[in-house]
């Protein structure tokens, strides 16, 4: 299967808010998700082996470092440079996502399905407010 | 046309405090900015064409079809396909499972294999599985009463009731138009440099566009099968009234918070747009003329915009009595100083619903000032986060843009009561009562005021001389999106929408007004505060007429009232 980069964002971000990451933070790994994914490798997979807490350290040190204004090197291939580049906006050729292994977003699907809430007869009826047929 | 500036425009700019209300957001009409009409000026422009390359559909009206138009050197087709529905299974909702008929708007000119692909995908919507040559896919149900109707009437040699095309305005309606790579259709920045495909949301209205040709030529096709010869063909001034439904629900809600720089650029471009008109201090009598039958063709089209809703049916019925006040009472002959300014201040002395069709009236004879605006409305780039930003630089953008959070207090109830999540049944969007239903613990972030209070306690514990956004994060990664949000705001701010979006009395249907009106959007026509029906298209050129009839269409009415 290819993906679209758009999918592959918002799915990993589905996937690490069901995991327990914070919006903000999903929303930025997305990205770097879909950005790696762009150059033919397995973004999901990449960002997924890492647990929260490695996420959040790299987070904090990226921040750092862009707060401290040093000069900034995209040239690598690895999560941090991915990262950096994505917080700065740095552009990249985006391709379509070819590299995503069928386990790895399958996984993303599940973590995903942390984020949803079971349906109910009271929901469906009250939740979104239409009936469930338009003969009209 | 020449227009006299004489006021600095950026002082008659309306206040985000005043725009970005739920209330008045609920209240948009179109304009001429709104990306319909942007389209359709676009593809007269260009001098597009629209062609019938295979028309495949059987007796019972069932089967495949594809038009093919060019719009800024590239050509786009859509493929649709009509199937069998049982009544039992037409539904609205994001959780229906099968359609009257299936869309796409496919890049190029498909090849019988890619129309076979589609057909195998196209009619299971969100089941099925899509290529980057799929820009949009959508689906429709028929107006049953409606589509019956006419292809009845036809069928026996006569034109359908006046009355019921203009009550219902549509033979069939979307209930879903997807776009950006949902279900692996292209990534919107495939075509966002394309001309003709810049603008937000111009290949989802090409798509509706063409659909709207499609249930003409389907509904055509119906009458000929049953009549023969006996047979007739829409009359053309009805068929230009037969726009295309839309049911919306909640999903578009969420769209307008996770999109602020988008949803500023488009409130931005209208409210200078306004600014612009309101600055002029004066207008030709050919301006102020123009305006006149503009004014009365408003009137007219809201004469005729009967809704059972009882909140919207009562908004109506003052909108109509401001409407036939004005005609003693306002200044429509544009005859004193600042005309539009004064049309303007008169319509504040009125209901949000005068006041905002007002405005809209205002915009319509002022395409040359205005309509270059559209061309900022998208939003293309990845907004700037700065770790390194002081924290007394982050609370004065709080001070200064979210003000209005302030006064919400979460201390009582009724503050929080609401919660956006999605439902694991076909991943719908719904509002839940935090108090009575589960779920409440899968919340999705819409509660920016609550996010922004949270924010500012959390700044309030660290050091504010010494920190940076990044030491704040480094402790508290919750607050990772707000921070974003608010530092995105400090150039943008129409970003927000200006009240609690989990409060007991909001209104979700206000989002989804606001935004349908930005798609050029009618006949809003509530089902309840959840969801609403909309006409897109109404009285816009069809494909054979797009240079005889021009972009003349802003709030079109009944062909008998014209």
């Amino acid at each position: 299967m290819n993906f679209s980069l758009n999918e592959v964002h918002m799915t990993l971000r589905k996937a690490l808010c069901g995991r327990g990451l914070g919006f903000g933070a999903a929303d930025d790994w997305g990205a770097v998700g879909a950005r790696i994914s762009a150059a033919g490798a397995d973004g999901i997979a990449l960002v997924l082996a890492q647990d929260n807490d490695a996420l959040h350290r790299l987070l904090t040190e990226a921040d750092a470092r862009l707060a401290s204004g040093k000069a900034l090197d995209h040239e690598g291939a690895d999560l941090q440079t991915a990262l950096l580049a994505h917080l700065t906006g740095a552009p990249f050729d985006r391709q379509r996502a070819g590299g995503i292994a069928r386990q790895s977003w399958q996984a993303a699907l599940d973590l995903a399905q942390n984020t949803y809430v079971p349906e109910s007869d009271a929901s469906r009826l009250a939740g979104a407010g239409a009936g469930t047929n338009d003969n009209d | 046309m020449s227009y006299v500036h004489a006021n600095d425009t950026a002082q008659e700019m309306r206040s985000p405090d005043t725009v970005m209300r739920l209330a008045r957001l609920g209240s948009a009409f179109p304009t001429r900015l709104s990306f319909g009409r942007s389209l359709i000026r676009r593809l007269i422009e260009d001098g597009s064409t629209v062609e019938r390359r295979l028309w495949s559909i059987d007796e019972r009206g069932f089967g495949r079809a594809v038009y093919r138009v060019e719009i800024g050197g590239y050509a786009y087709s859509l493929v649709a396909f009509a199937t069998a529905l049982a009544d039992e299974d037409r539904s609205d909702r994001v959780i229906a499972e099968a359609w009257d008929a299936s869309f796409a708007l496919y890049d190029g000119d498909p090849e019988t294999t890619d129309l076979d692909r589609l057909e195998a995908n196209l009619p299971k919507q969100e089941a099925g599985r899509y290529t980057d040559r799929e820009l949009v896919i959508s689906r429709s149900n028929k107006s049953v009463r409606l589509f019956s109707h006419v292809a009845d009437a036809l069928a026996q040699g006569q034109q359908p009731d006046i009355d019921m095309v203009d009550s219902i305005g549509y033979l069939m309606r979307t209930t879903a138009v997807y776009g950006n790579g949902k279900f692996g259709i292209a990534d919107r920045f495939v075509f966002a440099d394309r001309p003709g495909l810049q603008g937000p949301f111009a290949a989802e209205m090409l798509t509706v566009w063409l659909i709207r040709t499609f249930t003409h030529d389907l509904v055509e096709h119906v009458a000929r099968v049953r009549g023969g010869d006996s047979a007739v063909r829409l009359d053309p001034e009805i068929k230009r009234h037969l726009g295309i439904g839309n049911s919306t629900g909640l999903g578009m809600a969420p769209f307008l918070v996770h999109h602020p720089e988008l949803i500023h650029n488009w409130l931005h471009a209208r409210e200078t747009a306004l600014a612009r008109v309101r600055a002029l201090s004066e207008v030709t009598t050919e301006t102020a003329l123009r305006l006149r039958a503009l004014f009365d063709r408003a009137r007219a089209h809201v004469e005729h915009w009967q809704v059972p809703d009882a909140l919207q049916a009562e908004r109506l019925v003052t909108l109509r009595a401001e409407l036939e006040q004005a005609v003693d009472s306002a200044p429509l002959d544009c005859a004193g100083p600042y005309p539009i300014k004064a049309l303007m201040d008169w319509s504040d002395q009125h209901s949000l619903e005068c006041q905002e069709l007002i405005r809209a009236l205002c915009l319509e004879p002022f395409g040359d000032l205005i309509d270059e605006l559209t061309d900022e409305m998208a939003f293309n780039a990845k907004p700037q986060f700065l770790p390194g930003m002081s924290l007394v630089e982050l609370s004065g953008l709080i001070d200064q843009h979210y003000h209005w959070c302030g006064g919400v207090d979460f201390e009582t109830s009724m503050a929080s009561q609401k919660f956006w999540y999605v439902s694991e049944a076909k991943l719908e969007p719904r509002l839940g009562d935090r108090y009575a239903e589960d779920g409440a613990d899968r919340e999705q972030p819409l509660d920016v005021a609550r996010q922004v209070q949270a924010l500012h306690a959390a700044i309030a514990g660290l050091d504010q001389d010494e920190a940076k956004v990044c030491d704040l994060l480094a402790r508290h990664p919750e607050h990772r999106n707000i921070v974003k949000r608010v530092q995105s705001s400090a150039q943008r701010p129409f970003a927000e929408i200006r009240d609690n979006l989990i409060d007991q009395s909001m209104r979700p249907i206000d989002m989804l007004r606001c935004k349908l009106a930005f798609f050029g959007a009618v006949k809003f026509d509530p089902k309840s505060d959840l969801w609403t029906r909309i006409t897109l298209f109404q009285g816009a050129p069809m494909c054979d007429e797009l240079q005889a009839r021009g972009d003349d269409w802003w709030l079109s009415t009944r062909p008998d009232a014209a």
